[in-house]
């Protein structure tokens, strides 16, 4: 894993991408107990917008050796998958994530409040249930948490979900 | 004295309690120790698919590919 998130430094050193934040699964363990997740879901921006983002970064990932598998990449033995930040709220995900040391290696991770509020637009069962996890265990700014998903025209589904967590 | 039902109350209260407690406590484990965890998960779902006579999962961390050809 230490070697992993060396890589994806290196990647953004290389400046093949701008930035990048830890998300998905693998982020949500960060804030809550650990459930079983397989790959490390890495969300990007991309320095130069283009209809392909991640055909650089495979071609270098693959010079250096790694090789692609599915939907993900094996990095230093991790499978990761490198998504582009497609909406507003992921680009505001990866650029406002936390910085953190893992093993004295830095690397990033997407805030609580980001993770439940990206949990509630993509809004698969999976989802709902990391999302009903986030509220029991990770410590939310809940009013921090309630202005994103009124800014991002989330508030709908995230009062609907709230609703069937404290009616569980 | 309490009636059966009262003390079953009690206890599963208790044992909700506990469970959460210990939720929070795995929560607030170091991140390293927490992605140890993942591994052994992993690594237990592999051999659970394995025994299942299921492919094994092939995404899952430091199993080696070569010895589990998709």
């Amino acid at each position: 894993m230490k070697k992993t998130l060396a890589v994806l430094n290196d990647l953004k050193k290389q400046g093949l991408i701008a930035d990048y934040a830890i998300g998905g699964g693998m982020g949500a363990v960060f804030y809550v107990e650990p459930f079983l997740t397989y790959d490390l879901d890495v969300f990007i921006v991309a320095d130069e917008p283009g209809l392909q983002p991640l055909e650089s970064l495979y071609r270098y990932l693959k010079k250096r050796g790694f090789r692609p598998q599915q939907e993900q990449i094996i990095i230093e033995g991790i499978p990761v998958q490198f998504l582009p930040a497609f909406n507003e709220l992921l680009k505001e995900a990866v650029s406002e994530a936390r910085e953190i040391v893992y093993q004295g290696t830095a690397t990033r991770v997407m805030t609580a409040e980001h993770l439940a509020a990206v949990m509630v637009q993509t809004g698969r069962t999976k989802d709902r249930e990391r999302f009903f996890k986030m509220i029991e265990e990770a410590k939310i700014d809940q009013s921090k948490l309630t202005r994103m998903v009124e800014r991002f025209g989330l508030r709908q589904k995230f009062l609907q979900w709230k609703r069937m967590h404290d009616e569980k | 004295m309490k009636s059966k039902a009262a003390a079953t109350d009690v206890m599963l209260a208790g044992k909700v309690r506990a469970k959460s407690e210990f939720r929070r406590k795995q929560a607030a484990m170091p991140f390293a120790r927490k992605v140890e965890v993942v591994v052994r998960l992993q690594k237990i779902a592999a051999g659970i698919g394995k025994a299942a006579g299921k492919k094994p999962i092939r995404s899952a961390w430091r199993i080696p590919t070569r010895r589990h050809p998709a």
